[in-house]
């Protein structure tokens, strides 16, 4: 990934987390990210226009569900099933993807997002998610996500 | 007047924010409705009274595009109005949708500012397709 648009995804990544969650993120080193027994969520969804390409976001299952807590508005110690997290997980994907398309490519060109896909990750694919030179690493409230898109 | 809405998302998660966006920004609702998919949306919209429609683009089964050809097709869906709610920034496609009928175009993620003022103007002086981001 070429540092301008690694630039731009955390960029967007920090916007969205913002505007549609009040959650406060920032860029790591990826070494810094350390998790031990850490249960992982994977989404990732593709873009077809004059470019093509793919978008994925790793996070904890715990900031899954503190992903949506927030964007639902529910109060700390209430719970949310799994399934809202992962639902949360895709609806963030859709729109990083859709905010970074215009960040790059302008308001012109019209893209085909796919429906996104989350599925749960090992430790270990977190790893190898993390080791891929394209990936960025990135804190949400202290807790680890990682990112990468491919154009 | 309360209205009924219907609104259109694959994620439950999006509706749920819409539902509670709308109660926040005092927008007044009597029922609303919620469907999946454009072809879920389709079966509510023949089942129920439905004033106003939210809906997205990308939606596995059937797309917000093709129930938007689908309404504009039935002589009395395609007088109900629809606001796409979408992840999507391009003009162009927004172009697209406003020649289909499409009222307005909120971007997520919205406030619920956005969203009443949208509904004012898609309710209160349709015909005035505005891009809201």
């Amino acid at each position: 990934m070429e540092k301008n648009h690694s630039e731009l995804l955390i960029k967007v990544l920090e916007k969205v987390l913002e505007q549609l969650a009040f959650m406060f993120a920032e860029a790591v080193e990826k070494g810094e990210l350390v998790g031990e027994r850490e249960r992982y969520l994977y989404a990732t969804m593709t873009f077809k226009g004059h470019t093509s390409g793919t978008i994925g976001i790793a996070i904890t299952e715990e900031t899954g569900k503190a992903l949506a807590n927030n964007i639902l508005g529910i109060e700390e110690g209430e719970e949310v099933g799994e399934d809202k997290s992962i639902d949360a997980l895709k609806e963030f994907i859709n729109i990083v993807c859709g905010q970074l398309m215009t960040k790059v490519f302008g308001e012109g060109p019209v893209f085909n997002l796919s429906v996104p896909e989350a599925r749960k990750l090992t430790t270990e694919k977190w790893e190898e998610l993390k080791a891929r030179p394209e990936t960025v690493g990135m804190m949400v409230e202290e807790m680890p996500m990682l990112a990468h898109v491919s154009f | 007047m309360a209205y009924n809405i219907l609104v259109v998302d694959d994620s439950s998660i999006i509706r749920s924010v819409i539902k509670k966006t709308l109660k926040l920004a005092e927008v007044p609702v009597n029922e609303l409705y919620e469907a999946e998919n454009g072809k879920e949306g389709l079966e509510r919209l023949t089942e129920h009274w439905v004033d106003l429609v939210f809906a997205d683009i990308n939606m596995p089964v059937m797309t917000g595009i093709e129930m938007i050809d689908k309404m504009a097709a039935d002589g009395l869906l395609k007088t109900i109005p629809v606001v796409i709610v979408s992840t999507e920034g391009s003009a162009t496609r927004f172009d697209e949708l406003s020649k289909k009928g499409v009222k307005a175009y909120i971007r997520k993620p919205f406030t619920p500012e956005v969203l009443r003022d949208v509904v004012k103007q898609v309710m209160g002086e349709e015909g005035h397709g505005e891009k809201s981001q």
